[in-house]
């Protein structure tokens, strides 16, 4: 499974910080990801079953967390990226 | 702000996912208005605008890449270029037993497109809200595409055929067409308008075909908001509402134009109706829209147990 910029760093930030709303992710990206952007990212993921979602409090916010085909496509996408880098050095 | 924000949304029929990203959006901004202070509460009610607009232009975006694309033109040429292609032959049969008669079809073709702006509305109208229900229609990305070919057509197709119909006959278009002509042939190209925006004429023109293309994309929306509500009832007065759109059609037109002077009631009409149409499907929608959205996403789940 292919990952987009986007969707790994939502990825990234899931992983090291546990369930988050999408202003979470948003503040915690320092701006790579924006506002207006974000929940179209995480419908697109959900449905790709990369994430998943759960209303929490009584404003109906949704914090979203990684599942476990999220977290395994996150790693992959490390393990591969860490090896391009490595082959590259090796060059 | 806000509310107005989502007042206006909650009017247009998004599909469900996109639906959910602005709601979501709308959320955050409400929490953030109230976790501000008293202070800050204005600024952060006026620097949500931005991330619900980008939101919109996303999804809308989204929407406009995953319209049924061949499903949509072969509707539009059952309901649009028949019904035009048809309105056009007792122009064509005025041709038999004369010496032109081998002209027929070569002007069928050329004259069909004098109607299709008048036809579109209407037929794109029905071809959206007389769908099978398993048929998934993104109605913003629909109304978009829908927007883009009418000023496609009209502000380059459509003149480019009237130039060429004119150079056929070789006398001007009022005169070829007859009595049963359309008034408002669109002769000029939408960059030659603009590059001519100073003339009084080119403004009117611009105003028409905007008009037309706004009139033709709020029709999806229309038909979009009539499809969610019909779909949960008896299907028997469908047949009325064509009737009462070429009604509301016609007299907007006759109001319009007794109002406006001449040159601009032309131009006003189009705009008018569209707004008209908006105002109307947004009622519609606000209506209907949530309780049709968490029928379907019930059924989806159901579904999704089921399988």
């Amino acid at each position: 499974m292919r990952l987009a910029k986007s969707e790994h760093l939502i990825l990234s930030i899931l992983t090291a910080r546990g369930p988050c709303y999408g202003l979470e992710l948003v503040d915690s990206s320092r701006n790579r990801l924006k506002r207006g952007g974000i929940y179209v990212t995480l419908g697109r993921m959900e449905e790709k079953g990369l994430v998943t979602s759960s209303e929490s409090g009584d404003d109906g916010r949704r914090r979203y967390r990684p599942t476990a085909l999220g977290e395994r496509a996150f790693l992959a996408a490390q393990v591969f990226a860490g090896k391009i880098a490595l082959h590259g050095a090796k060059a | 702000m806000r509310r107005l924000v989502a007042w206006i949304i909650d009017g247009l029929p998004f599909d469900p996912r996109s639906r959910r990203a602005l709601d979501e959006t709308l959320l955050d901004w409400a929490h953030e208005e109230a976790e501000a202070g008293p202070g800050r509460r204005w600024l952060v009610g006026v620097s949500g605008l931005p991330a619900v607009g980008r939101a919109a232009i996303v999804a809308a975006s989204r929407e406009t890449t995953s319209v049924p694309l061949w499903w949509l033109l072969k509707r539009a040429a059952l309901f649009v270029v028949l019904p035009a292609t048809l309105l056009s032959l007792p122009m064509v049969l005025l041709l038999l037993g004369t010496d032109s008669a081998w002209r027929i079809p070569g002007v069928l073709v050329l004259l069909m497109p004098e109607w299709l702006p008048t036809v579109a509305p209407l037929g794109l109208l029905l071809c959206l809200m007389w769908r099978p229900r398993h048929v998934q229609v993104q109605p913003v990305g629909t109304a978009i595409i829908v927007c883009a070919a009418t000023l496609l057509f009209l502000g380059w197709i459509l003149p480019h055929t009237n130039a060429f119909l004119v150079a056929v006959y070789g006398r001007p278009m009022a005169d070829v067409l007859g009595p049963l002509s359309l008034r408002y042939v669109d002769e000029a190209t939408l960059i030659d308008l603009l590059r001519s925006i100073n003339h009084p004429g080119a403004v009117s023109a611009l105003l028409r075909i905007s008009g037309l293309a706004a009139l033709a994309a709020t029709s999806v929306v229309l038909a979009e908001s009539l499809h969610r509500r019909i779909a949960l009832r008896k299907l028997d007065w469908i047949a009325a509402v064509p009737m009462a759109y070429m009604l509301l059609s016609g007299i907007v037109s006759a109001m319009v134009q007794g109002v406006l002077p001449g040159f601009f009631a032309i131009a006003g009409t189009a705009w008018v109706q569209a707004t008209l149409v908006l105002l109307l499907a947004g009622a519609i929608q606000r209506r209907t829209g949530r309780e049709v959205d968490l029928i379907r996403t019930l059924r989806a789940s159901s579904d999704s147990l089921d399988s």
